[in-house]
């Protein structure tokens, strides 16, 4: 009988987090599922995770922004402590959509500079769709939520000339993802 | 890294389109060529089909480079400075150059190459806008012709040619000038939106034709056909289908043996001698060592940014303004393509744009250049009009929006559900009149993230009005063009896509009178008669047309002009 791995609890899986806080993910997160709900229309930020792909930005590709998203999320808390005395995370959708409007509007007086409400919305909102729309390989768009509630079939190979038309019905048997492209083929390896 | 065995006739700097076309016209002359590219030398199994990591919209991870060393913009001397706004701007490094362009290879009008005298003869002196910078190029649509379809039988372009020796083709671009050949391919197969574009110009007395694409739409010169995956513009072709210049200028120079290249190399400043003329250039390789080459003649080939900077860099106790720099002109008249769309949806059907590359559309020339009567309008000059494929899902998200659509949250998703896959634009490419108030300069401040420190480019542009009008004019041509096509929900994108458009020309401009330019017409620095710039930095005119194959003809014109020279002075 196979044996259970000892630290199984202990490796750090697909819900860990290398570079946000839990209390600034889930700061996060509540912010981007009112950016791209969850909702009868299809998969939204939680879904696909989009709060997984941000933090993998954020601890790679995206350094440039750790400051900028530390204090974002902290002024994001401390406006909706003002305003309606608990943290953005657990405030009611409507007060969450109250926020994000003032901060797209710029009407946050107290928000602060560093970032400023409109410039942290646009990032937070980039976030948010490269995380519902990129490949699954950078942590989000996972299961390919994101590509399914488009009906985008990934990077296939090849479309043919009928299927360019207007209105053509594209049948494939699955999504395309960069899995299906080892850069490390066959005829690299000769 | 070891020094070459042999000191080369010629180092060209940037193996782009200039600086591979040039080098391959030198090293077939018997030219001894050293190219240093600061990107590396990347293969069809180094790109992927990965919208986040490859597309310029997003990450442009192919740019190491460039990333480094983002430029500057303010709109006007005084004004406060910025971060630059890209809308195609950001570009790769590496061998080739060109390998995330979307190879629309078209060429200028011939009417291109005389914008101000042949303004001047139809509107009168008056037409030319206040504070414009508007020339004629020093040389002709007709000294071109030659190296045109050369460029584009090495590179193989696919395309109906409009005008063959003079006999108009049916299914070609009537307003274009003679050309010698036809194109080495059939056109890119049509799309559904490219047809209904087509019948939608033709039922309005329009022109349309199929882009001119430097993409196989047949197997060529050993290469595949293009499988219409989609993942073209912005993005390496990992199956060899686009037609790049180190898929078959770099290699055809290698194949000379007269080409030495040194990629991970990057050139700090053009050295020069006693005399003041270039002595080769000081670099740095991928080590992190400081290096310095020897040559006879030197060729600055990068992009327009990085060859005015290199300029300015260059800078020594004789030229204290920077090399080429007497005049005070390096950096003048600078101006990047604007990218104006009008969107709609295509009610009731789905357009499937996510398949195909982008140079798979359709295109009127009608209200580009000269091409119509500008009488009474208030402007001169114009912007083609066309229809292309290629949507990805990131780049369909971060869209401009129908006015009524907010940015977020369930009427956005809706929107976005709904309409990814029935809107399209239609996208014009305005002519960009060049200013005595728009240049380029070293910024005083902000320097480059490489770890060198050195000054990034300070872009100082603004559009003005002339350019403003040909916008709106023809955002009005294209409402119409959509009506016509039964849309009638209709929105339009920003005036001012941004100052970096991978179109980026003019700061070294080429002209007869050395007081008002930095090249002659043989792309040789007036000042400084060993040293030559091939890029689009060197043009004096912006039409609303792509670049790339005129930089091209341009760069072989001089290249075969400097070797003829070389050869001369050998022959002595």
């Amino acid at each position: 009988m196979p044996q259970e791995p000892i630290a199984k609890g202990l490796v750090p899986g697909p819900e860990a987090f290398a570079f946000l806080t839990r209390s600034e993910a889930a700061t996060a997160q509540a912010a981007m599922a009112r950016i791209f709900p969850d909702d009868d229309l299809g998969p939204g930020a939680v879904e696909a995770g989009t709060v997984y792909y941000l933090d993998r930005a954020l601890g790679g590709a995206e350094l440039h922004l750790q400051e900028i998203y530390r204090a974002g999320l902290k002024a994001l808390n401390a406006v909706s402590a003002t305003r309606f005395g608990h943290a953005f995370a657990i405030s009611t959708p409507a007060e969450q959509d109250e926020l994000i409007g003032a901060m797209v509007s710029d009407t946050l007086p107290d928000f602060g500079r560093a970032p400023t409400a409109p410039a942290f919305f646009n990032i937070l909102r980039a976030h948010t769709l490269e995380g519902m729309f990129s490949d699954p390989v950078h942590g989000g768009n996972r299961n390919v939520a994101g590509w399914r509630l488009l009906g985008y079939l990934g990077p296939q190979p090849a479309y043919s000339h009928a299927e360019q038309q207007l209105d053509a019905v594209i049948v494939r048997d699955r999504i395309f993802t960069a899995a299906d492209y080892p850069l490390d083929t066959p005829e690299t390896a000769k | 890294m070891s020094a070459p065995a042999k000191q080369p006739d010629v180092i060209v700097v940037g193996l782009g389109p200039a600086g591979a076309t040039a080098a391959y016209a030198m090293a077939k002359a018997g030219m001894k060529v050293l190219a240093l590219e600061a990107g590396p030398q990347r293969t069809k199994d180094d790109y992927r089909l990965d919208e986040l990591t490859e597309s310029v919209f997003q990450r442009a991870r192919l740019g190491p480079k460039f990333n480094q060393e983002l430029q500057t913009w303010r709109r006007a001397e005084g004004e406060p400075t910025g971060p630059a706004t890209y809308s195609l701007g950001k570009m790769n490094n590496g061998v080739g150059g060109t390998v995330v362009y979307s190879a629309w290879l078209r060429r200028y009008m011939p009417g291109d190459f005389a914008i101000r005298s042949n303004t001047i003869e139809r509107y009168g002196e008056d037409a030319i806008p206040l504070g414009s910078a508007m020339v004629d190029w020093p040389i002709t649509y007709d000294d071109l012709e030659p190296y045109y379809t050369a460029v584009e039988k090495m590179i193989g372009v696919s395309g109906i040619a409009g005008n063959i020796r003079g006999e108009p083709v049916k299914g070609g671009n009537p307003f274009e000038g003679y050309r010698s050949e036809d194109y080495p391919m059939p056109p890119l197969r049509m799309a559904g939106l490219s047809d209904a574009f087509r019948q939608a110009c033709e039922a309005m007395g329009y022109h349309p034709y199929p882009v001119p694409a430097g993409i196989n739409s047949v197997p060529h010169d050993g290469r595949p056909a293009c499988t219409y995956c989609g993942y073209n513009a912005f993005f390496g072709c990992h199956i060899d289908a686009k037609s790049t210049v180190d898929l078959t200028f770099v290699r055809k120079a290698l194949a000379t043996g007269n080409l030495e290249i040194r990629t991970e190399s990057r050139v700090l400043r053009v050295t020069t001698n006693a005399k003041g003329q270039a002595s080769g250039v000081d670099y740095i390789d991928a080590e992190g060592t400081l290096g310095h080459l020897d040559a006879p003649i030197v060729v600055l080939a990068a992009y327009t940014f990085e060859n005015v900077r290199l300029l300015l860099l260059s800078k020594n106790d004789k030229s204290p303004t920077g090399l080429a720099n007497r005049h005070g002109q390096v950096g003048k008249y600078f101006t990047p393509k604007q990218l104006p769309r009008t969107l709609g949806i295509l009610p009731g059907h789905t357009v499937n744009r996510f398949t195909g590359p982008s140079a798979q559309g359709m295109l009127i020339d009608d209200f580009l250049s000269d091409n119509f009567d500008h009488t009474g309008l208030g402007f001169i000059r114009g912007a083609s009009l066309g229809v292309i494929q290629q949507s990805q899902p990131i780049s369909v998200s971060k869209d401009t929006l129908p006015p009524d659509v907010p940015s977020w949250g369930r009427k956005y998703k809706e929107h976005l559900v709904k309409n990814w896959n029935s809107y399209f634009a239609i996208e014009a490419q305005p002519e960009g009149l060049m200013y005595d108030a728009n240049f380029l300069d070293l910024d005083p401040v902000v320097r480059d993230t490489s770890g060198l420190g050195l000054p990034v480019i300070r872009i100082t542009f603004q559009q003005y009005e002339n350019e403003l009008k040909i916008i709106r004019f023809v955002r009005e041509r294209s409402k119409e063009l959509l009506r016509q096509m039964g849309i009638e929900k209709i929105w339009t994108g920003p005036e001012l896509t941004g100052v970096g458009s991978s179109h980026d020309l003019g700061g070294l401009r080429m002209g007869v009178d050395e007081a008002a330019s930095v090249v002659n017409a043989d792309l040789m620095t007036h000042e400084v008669q060993n040293l030559y710039i091939m890029s689009g930095a060197t043009f004096p005119s912006v039409p609303g047309i792509n670049p790339t194959l005129t930089i091209q003809a341009v760069s072989w014109r001089a290249a075969d002009r400097l070797a003829l020279e070389w050869s001369r002075g050998r022959a002595l």
